[in-house]
């Protein structure tokens, strides 16, 4: 059961994009917490401008708030105790070990001169770790792990921050279908709040209480997901039918 | 910080203690460990001891002082490379990426050519012309970078620092060829050279590294974070462009001190970082004195090869450190892509 927790994102007249190419036109959108919201559209549509914006990790112009609190207002500290988002651009350059990597998301904690951390934080960071999978491979490099491990140390890493609202970018690239059944059920499941972009349409529409659909960087509709099926506009936004793409493919998994 | 890995930094200490105390010992005259420390005991204690006198003069007055200039030119260098390479998330980049080094040439080459003299600045005008060409050039970087690219990304930082060095070594090359009559204290200017280092340079440059070393400590965790890329270290709640412009400031700052009395000596702030990142761990914490201690070492050594290896001649430091640095580096470099890769 999700929680009911009180507060949400919301955004109003939002432009953005970066140097001088708008990609987000005038959006306005609500997004409450205690849900799992998903966006869906086709490359280029804005999806992860979208998040990043409401990250806070893009400047824009119009209103971005979370929890009643204008982004650009806030410290970085305070914006990462409100959202913690895994994003696409994971390299890892210098060979950290998981363990460190994923203590990294304890920083909002720390505080003073030449900060460390404290008890509390070892735990989360064991928490988090256990949660992904990666406290066996805790002392292992970085530059040794695969692609689904190196997903599951930056989800850990993310888990750690303890953020309100949880913020994926294409979270299951990489990750082998148990962590992806793991994550999807920690979606469905989990009191946080979750804004992710989803590539795979049947599984959006499976996890999903609300969808967001972009088109050129504007909102198609926000809605259920039966609704969203239901309104006719998928065609339009991936300019292909969807909804037979999609019927054909369940009937074909229904085969199992 | 572990155990093994303080133990390994007190390793590192000591190495530097020999290191030092043999690049003082050797030269034209040998003056052992022994008498070292008499000379050493009589002036700092007042003990009497028996040592030959013109020994102590060479060792205070000209070992000691060139030998510790090395030894924190390396290692505010090695912080500096430190610094670039895990804001601009690039284990091949170096404070010469921002162009300081090469701004510096510059400006010194154009005090040198025109003959400038500013009777205020004396012996100094020199090394003054070259920290503004350095950080002349860090601006312009800095500003042009920004103009290209709003979010000031690293692969626009080194590109145009690229740009921007080859450009000025053009004009270095341009101004060798037409006032024939000072290339070679051009040339030998960007090659580097602790040649008659005093003791004010060793103070400033001691200065410089405890600076660069705790500047960069107290920043240990932002740094950590900021070598995963800008978009992650905002999004984990570090102040990116604050940090990213402080610290990249200081590199520039200290490179710029560090070449402005010494001339432009490479591949020290490149390895330092890299030996330190393999010995130690990625970890800021450790690698920032790490990699100190080791570029101090590397520069004392190659100091030391410099001035003895054919004497009475003096090869450029740079030279030593580009002859042992780049096939060091490439080993190191494509070791660990092999060992990757496989």
């Amino acid at each position: 059961m999700k929680d009911k927790r009180e507060g949400f994102i919301s955004l109003r007249n939002v432009s953005s994009g970066y140097n001088k190419k708008t990609v987000l036109k005038d959006i306005s959108l609500t997004i409450p917490a205690g849900k799992t919201v998903l966006i869906i559209g086709e490359n280029g549509s804005g999806k992860s401008t979208l998040l990043k914006t409401m990250a806070g990790l893009l400047p824009y112009t119009g209103s971005v708030q979370v929890d009643e609190k204008e982004m650009n207002t806030l410290s970085e500290k305070e914006r990462a105790a409100k959202i913690a988002m895994l994003s696409q651009m994971n390299r890892a350059y210098f060979s950290y070990t998981v363990e460190e990597t994923v203590r990294m998301g304890r920083y909002r904690f720390t505080e003073g001169l030449f900060a460390s951390f404290n008890k509390k934080d070892h735990e989360a960071v064991k928490a988090a770790m256990e949660k992904t999978g990666i406290y066996d491979i805790r002392k292992e490099q970085l530059s040794s792990l695969s692609g689904g491990q190196l997903q599951r140390v930056y989800l850990a890493r993310m888990f750690a921050q303890e953020a309100d609202y949880i913020f994926l970018d294409e979270p299951t690239n990489h990750l082998d279908l148990k962590y992806r059944v793991i994550l999807e059920q920690y979606l469905k499941k989990e009191n946080a709040s979750v804004v992710a972009i989803y590539h795979d349409l049947l599984q959006a529409f499976a996890i999903a209480d609300e969808i967001i659909l972009l088109k050129d960087g504007r909102v198609l509709k926000q809605d259920t997901p039966e609704n969203i099926i239901n309104s006719g506009l998928l065609n339009e936004a991936f300019d292909m039918d969807v909804i037979s793409y999609l019927k054909s493919v369940k009937k074909e998994s229904e085969a199992f | 910080m572990k155990i093994s890995k303080k133990l390994k930094i007190l390793f590192l200490i000591i190495l530097s203690i020999v290191s030092v105390s043999v690049a003082m010992g050797m030269g034209s005259v040998s003056i052992p460990l022994k008498e070292q420390l008499s000379i050493i005991g009589n002036r700092l204690f007042g003990l009497s001891t028996g040592y030959n006198d013109s020994n102590a003069t060479i060792l205070l007055s000209i070992r000691i002082p060139r030998v510790l200039t090395a030894f924190f030119v390396g290692g505010a260098l090695a912080i500096a490379g430190v610094v670039t390479q895990s804001i601009l998330q690039n284990p091949l980049a170096s404070s010469y990426t921002l162009g300081v080094s090469s701004g510096a040439a510059l400006g010194a080459a154009l005090i040198t050519v025109f003959e400038i003299s500013i009777p205020v600045l004396g012996i100094l005008l020199l090394p003054v012309g070259g920290f503004a060409g350095g950080m002349l050039a860090v601006l312009f970087v800095m500003l042009f970078s920004k103009y290209m690219d709003n979010s000031v990304s690293s692969h626009t930082i080194i590109l145009v620092g690229m740009i921007v060095s080859m450009f000025t070594n053009a004009v270095i090359t341009l101004l060798a060829v037409l006032f024939s009559r000072h290339e070679h204290h051009i040339i030998s200017w960007t090659l580097g050279s602790f040649n008659g280092k005093r003791w004010y340079h060793a103070l400033i440059l001691a200065i410089a590294g405890v600076i660069a070393v705790s500047c960069t400590l107290y920043r240990h965790m932002e740094l950590d974070i900021m070598s995963f890329g800008d978009e992650n270290a905002k999004s984990i709640g570090v102040n990116v462009s604050k940090i990213k412009y402080r610290q990249l400031i200081l590199a520039a700052l200290i490179t710029g001190i560090s070449v402005c009395f010494t001339g432009t000596i490479g591949f020290v702030d490149l390895i330092a970082p890299h030996v330190s990142r393999k010995y130690m761990g990625a970890t800021h914490k450790a690698i920032i004195p790490a990699s100190f201690f080791f570029g101090g070492i590397l520069m004392t050594l190659a100091d030391l090869f410099a001035r003895t290896l054919i004497a009475p001649l003096e090869i450029p430091v740079g030279a030593v450190t580009a002859l042992i640095g780049a096939p060091f580096f490439m080993y190191i470099y494509f070791n660990r892509r092999a060992t990757h890769e496989g």
